[in-house]
């Protein structure tokens, strides 16, 4: 029969293990518990711990932004004639990688297709992304002279951005 | 030694093999294959070396093509379509993109902070910016 016997004393802390043999006592001198625990409490003391704690959470947050919301979506390619926009006034995007997203003055966008919120706008000068827990190349969804959206080529799916927001740009 | 000087060597060995030592991208870009009129390239590459002991594995559409080493880069050619760009420390990142035929398409990899590990980001980035980017970067592909 197997027996377990742990004890901790002020002095010691012990573990003996007995299995019906003279089996020899493993002792943990009191003494490395003690400096262990005195090293711990003067670190947890120490001055800057709070603020190195909270910085490591910030940090930590600041990795943990939510997944954006998406829905899949009918996408119909345009063949026809590229329009191309070019914003008259910066706008920027909240809701999205934290901070929000810049579309930029004097940026151009090409209509290179439609879904079912209005016309897909895709940069032409640059790369467009979204990034919440993870990233997603993203085109500009734009009903008449709103943002209405995202489309997400990657994912094949559509991303609502509310509210809606006023988009200044003039068609070349 | 003690342990202090342990803990730091061991660190640097560490942090020294996740760099890559492959040839530059302007050594190498002679001896790249011309990209087929029927493909494009998705180009990974990663420009810091914060976190450099973390090499996760990156996945393309759950397909291993490589690793993203501090200062490194690698490209991998496919037809066009959707993708997904992905790697997993702590937690699973990852980067959904489209691909055109004759286009190329850079991400950008980097080490955040974790709570235990690292954790991967990725982003896109302009095509100009990625050419530049790559410049000094060695070719930790297959």
């Amino acid at each position: 029969m197997q027996s377990i016997n742990l004890y901790d004393s002020s002095d010691t802390l012990a573990a003996s293990v007995a299995d019906g043999c003279d089996a020899q006592p493993l002792v943990i001198a009191a003494s490395k518990k003690t400096q262990l625990n005195q090293i711990l409490e003067r670190f947890m003391r120490h001055p800057f711990i709070e603020v190195v704690a909270i910085v490591w959470v910030g940090l930590l947050c600041a990795g943990c932004a939510p997944e954006i919301g998406r829905t899949a979506i009918p996408y119909v390619q345009n063949n026809g004639t590229k329009e191309v926009i070019q914003l008259t006034q910066s706008t920027t995007v909240p809701n999205y990688s934290g901070a929000g997203t810049t579309l930029f003055i004097g940026t151009r966008w090409d209509h290179v297709g439609e879904v079912a919120h209005g016309k897909v706008y895709r940069s032409k000068d640059s790369v467009f992304f979204l990034r919440g827990a993870n990233t997603h190349e993203a085109y500009l969804v734009v009903k008449g002279k709103k943002l209405v959206g995202f489309y997400l080529p990657g994912d094949k799916a559509w991303s609502v951005l509310e509210p809606s927001l006023d988009i200044e740009f003039g068609v070349n | 030694m003690n342990l202090t000087r342990r803990l730091l060597l061991t660190l640097c060995v560490v942090a020294i093999a996740g760099c890559a030592s492959g040839p530059k991208f302007s050594e190498m870009q002679s001896k790249m294959p011309t990209l087929k009129a029927s493909e494009g390239r998705i180009y990974v590459y990663r420009d810091s070396a914060f976190g450099a002991a973390m090499v996760p594995a990156v996945l393309v559409n759950g397909q291993e093509a490589g690793r993203s080493m501090a200062n490194s880069f690698f490209y991998i050619d496919r037809p066009p379509g959707e993708y997904k760009v992905s790697a997993t420390t702590e937690v699973e990142r990852s980067v959904s993109l489209v691909l055109a035929a004759g286009e190329s398409k850079f991400v950008k990899s980097s080490i955040g902070f974790g709570l235990f590990a690292g954790r991967p980001n990725f982003e896109l980035v302009n095509e100009a910016a990625g050419r530049a980017a790559l410049q000094s970067l060695s070719y930790s592909g297959k």
